[in-house]
């Protein structure tokens, strides 16, 4: 996506903080700007950055250094500076169990089934939404599907639970006409299922708001044009929205990818039992039993140092693989 | 948790402080069974230490006789009413400031700058208890703040809770409390004097005393079902496997939304082994060897019955429900298993006259010796932050008033407040809550009876003839009460490994019961539990097995 920045130039900035403009790029150099003077005239700007920097600082790149008892047999009363150190027995220990294992291709079974059955969704829905013609309607839907994403996971199994549980709604109403109950919510064969309409139903309309804001930016004289040429409904949507929507698209989907093993915590803990291990474990549900309730904090943070290993080469792959599509993917090397 | 004694004790203090599962949720980690080879003591080697220390002296409190006595084996003393408490200490514990990190199993309470309770509590003490209140998931806290290098004075250490490798974090952090405890040194503190050598022992790790023990019943699971509910079909008590499963299925009627039994697979697969006449966990055979209950044939029939059960459709069908205790009292689920039978106090919070039943375990089927599988005796022990004799002396005698029987003064204090003020007394003479005492009380008095308790008692004010119920119930299972043979003594690799090995091997059970695995594979599970750390448990167990052990006919 087309990033504006500030110019690297000493010019004022407008006193209001308007969005200023790239200047055209001549070639030619300026007389490189004092780095004080740029401190001063931008000192606005990075006080304004201090919170989310130092946020970022002392709670994702300090705890990063903590991975280092991956690699010991760390205990709490020891520290880290006493703990042995241990090398990959950590890592290889984690292939030699069954349950990590299990975990793993929970994680990335579960993970196909989002990928596939969830993420188009949000934009179906917002092509849906934008095709609304009343404004009021418009709203009101939209307010209807992105407020789930506000609620709780515990609320929102609670909630599938009073309706889909073996006493639920549902179940119940079954067992009134005389049928059998269905374990809509303990059956672990179709639990990706479960796990999947709770998804959607929570997140698909939050997640449809990115779609929608790319929607707006398409020039309606498109669609006016090609309307006039008597294009259809359909038509319009493959050869105007979809290509407009693209670059969201693929951006979107590298991000998931990247972050495809963290199906979720809550959702998974919270059924676990319902489903059994079997089903349920996915890799964060392991490093949260067998690292903290299990005493086991090495092992548990040689899986998540695996997880994201597998994510960083992930995200990579895919948009190096944006970047044959001629995407603009999530970065771009600066052209020379 | 002085439970018997307590009350409001809330139902959640099952879930916490009992080892085995009270909620059908398997306790812990899935994980791999190692987390590495860094055990500062040698496998063992701590059991054979604890074995030759010599407890402390016992000198029983001589307060009013009860009306129901307990007896050695464990029989709890009961009390139909409050008697006129007498005082147990002679001047107040504190000099300054102590802290403490607890855990609370009832509603939480202000915290000490906003709760009148509180403050009168820390005056009687003489200087200030500042308790950090933990309110869930005590271990992640607790190794948290242990990671942190910043311990509080008196750090309550659970047993069974599955806080990992006890004996190197004690020996690397913690005070050792044998030179003023051991023998007849403890005199000097006779509240703790008088906590009886069975429960004593819970608190030696490698021949070494690391804190005042706390009692808790010595009584195990049992199951307690709806009286009115089970009088329909002819009463909870059973004479065979068939009659409770006619019975249970008789009682079942999910087109009302009425079910059987609480969906605790765990705890009701612990019910139907008992009646199958195996231990919960370890038994010694004649030939000097111990043998664990996953590995009996009795226990893979009680896995059978169980999952029988579970295709009756007798289990309440989800898998998740918080309010179960309520649900048994309005009727919708007919039997929970509690962890203990003073739990029969905990539905008058819940309906004042609600009246249940306690199960005493029978036989599956002729010829079997049913058992009843006693407690653990106590919630662990409070370890003190290393510091020198004075601050130590103060925290013994700090821990000395705090463990003040049923009956002092000091015992109302920390139980129910001040009279006037948090408290009044009702006709009877049994202290009962007012409205303040409600607010502050119960979350601050949980929080302190995990961390130090007397001996327990049973007195459940206003419900005298219950008293009498739950004595005579627990006579019963005492006669057929066995204790694990393991009781007392300590093994490293249980405490490294046992926490995960169980919780792999329990998910597997659940997943049998529930029809998700089949019974055929339980001896593979069983085969990985003993290589996850069943079998070195098992040898560092019968390293240490007393002379005089109990013998289990198996």
């Amino acid at each position: 996506m087309p990033v504006t920045t500030r110019p690297p130039s000493g010019l004022a900035a407008p006193p209001d903080g308007a969005p200023t403009v790239r200047p055209a790029q001549d070639g030619t150099s300026r007389p490189p700007v004092p780095w004080r003077t740029r401190l001063r005239n931008d000192r606005q700007m990075l006080l304004m950055m201090v919170p989310g920097v130092a946020f970022l600082l002392l709670f994702f790149y300090v705890p990063i250094l903590g991975n280092v008892i991956a690699f010991q047999d760390y205990q709490p009363y020891l520290g880290i500076r006493e703990s042995e150190w241990v090398g990959l027995d950590n890592f290889i220990g984690l292939f030699d169990d069954p349950d990590f294992l299990n975990a793993f291709s929970n994680t990335l079974y579960l993970a196909a089934w989002q990928l596939v059955f969830f993420f188009p969704i949000p934009l179906l829905l917002a092509v849906a939404v934008d095709s609304l013609v009343s404004g009021r309607m418009r709203r009101w839907f939209q307010s209807v599907v992105y407020l789930p994403h506000f609620l709780s996971w515990v609320l929102v199994i609670a909630l599938f639970q009073q309706l889909l549980g073996g006493a639920g709604l549902v179940n119940n109403a079954l067992r009134h006409l005389g049928a059998d109950a269905i374990p809509f919510m303990t059956n672990p064969d179709t639990f990706p299922l479960l796990v999947v309409a709770q998804l959607v139903w929570k997140d698909a309309g939050w997640a449809m708001i990115i779609f929608l804001a790319a929607l707006a930016s398409i020039d309606t004289s498109l669609y006016e044009a090609a309307a006039a040429d008597g294009a259809g409904r359909w038509r319009r949507l493959w050869h105007i929205t979809l290509p407009a929507l693209r670059p969201v698209i693929v951006l979107l989907l590298i991000l998931r990818i990247g972050d495809i093993l963290s199906v979720g915590f809550e959702q998974f803990i919270l059924q676990r039992d319902a489903v059994g291990a079997q089903a349920a474990e996915v890799l964060d549900t392991f490093t949260y039993y067998s690292g903290v309730v299990g005493g086991g904090w090495s092992v548990g943070t040689a899986a998540g140092l695996f997880k994201g290993l597998i994510g960083l080469v992930l995200i990579l792959g895919a948009n190096k693989l944006a970047h044959t599509f001629g995407e603009a993917g999530i970065y771009q090397k600066r052209a020379s | 948790m002085s439970s018997s004694t307590n009350p409001h004790l809330s139902r959640r203090s099952l879930l916490g402080a009992f080892g085995l599962i009270t909620a059908g949720v398997s306790l812990a980690s899935c994980g791999s069974g190692s987390s590495g080879t860094g055990a500062a003591v040698g496998a063992g080697e701590g059991a054979a230490k604890s074995a030759a220390l010599k407890l402390p002296t016992y000198k029983e409190f001589a307060g009013a006789a009860p009306d129901f006595p307990g007896s050695a084996e464990g029989l709890q003393a009961g009390y139909r009413k409050m008697p006129t408490p007498v005082a147990s200490t002679t001047a107040p514990p504190l000099k300054g400031r102590v802290t403490a990190l607890s855990q609370t199993f009832d509603t939480v309470a202000p915290g000490m700058k906003d709760n009148a309770y509180w403050q009168r509590l820390n005056a009687a003490l003489g200087g200030e208890l500042d308790m950090q209140i933990v309110i869930d998931d005590y271990p992640a806290k607790h190794a948290t703040i242990l990671a942190s290098d910043d311990l509080p004075d008196l750090m309550w250490l659970p047993p069974n809770q599955g806080i990992p490798n006890v004996a190197p974090m004690l020996e690397a952090k913690f005070q050792d409390l044998t030179p003023y405890l051991s023998g007849d040194a403890v005199l000097e503190y006779p509240n703790l004097a008088a906590l009886k050598p069975e429960s004593w022992k819970t608190a030696i790790v490698n021949g070494k005393i690391w804190g005042a023990p706390i009692p808790s019943t010595p009584f195990g699971q049992v199951m307690h079902g709806n009286k009115t509910m089970w009088d329909q079909v002819g009463g909870l008590q059973c004479s065979s496997g068939a009659e409770f499963m006619e019975k249970v299925k008789e009682l079942n009627d999910p087109a009302r939304n009425v079910f059987a039994l609480q969906p605790a697979y765990i705890n009701v697969l612990h019910m139907v082994s008992q009646w199958f006449g195996v231990l919960v966990n370890w038994m010694a055979t004649s030939d000097g060897t111990l043998v664990h209950r996953f590995e009996t044939d009795q226990f893979k029939a009680a896995l059978d019955f169980t999952s029988q059960l579970f295709r009756a459709g007798v289990f309440y069908p989800d898998a998740n429900v918080p309010d179960i205790s309520a649900r048994l009292v309005n009727g919708t689920v007919a039997a929970e298993v509690n962890s203990g039978p003073h739990d029969s106090r905990k539905y008058w919070d819940l309906k004042p006259d609600a009246q249940t039943e306690i199960l005493v375990p029978f036989a599956f089927e002729a010829g079997i010796t049913p058992i009843y599988n006693m407690g653990y005796g106590t919630v662990g022990f409070t370890p003190f932050k290393k510091a020198d004799e004075g601050k130590i002396r103060e925290l013994l005698s700090l821990v000395n008033w705090l463990s003040a029987p049923f009956g002092t003064t000091e015992f109302l204090q920390k139980n129910y407040g001040t009279e006037g003020e948090d408290y009044t007394l009702d006709s009877e003479g049994n202290p009962v809550l007012n409205k303040s005492g409600l607010t502050n009380i119960p979350g601050v008095r949980s929080a302190l009876n995990i961390m130090t308790s007397p001996e327990n008692v049973l007195f459940f004010p206003g419900h005298a003839d219950d008293v009498e119920y739950v004595h005579q119930q627990e006579q019963k299972l005492i006669a057929m009460g066995w204790r694990s043979a393991t009781a007392g003594t300590f093994s490293d690799a249980n405490t490294k490994y046992g926490p995960t090995a169980t919780s792999a091997f329990y998910d597997k059970v659940v997943d049998i019961v529930t029809g998700r695995a089949k019974l055929s594979e339980l001896d593979a599970a069983v085969a990985r539990w003993k290589k996850d750390g069943g079998d070195r448990i098992r040898k560092e167990y019968e390293a240490v097995l007393p002379e005089d052990v109990r013998i289990f006919p198996i």
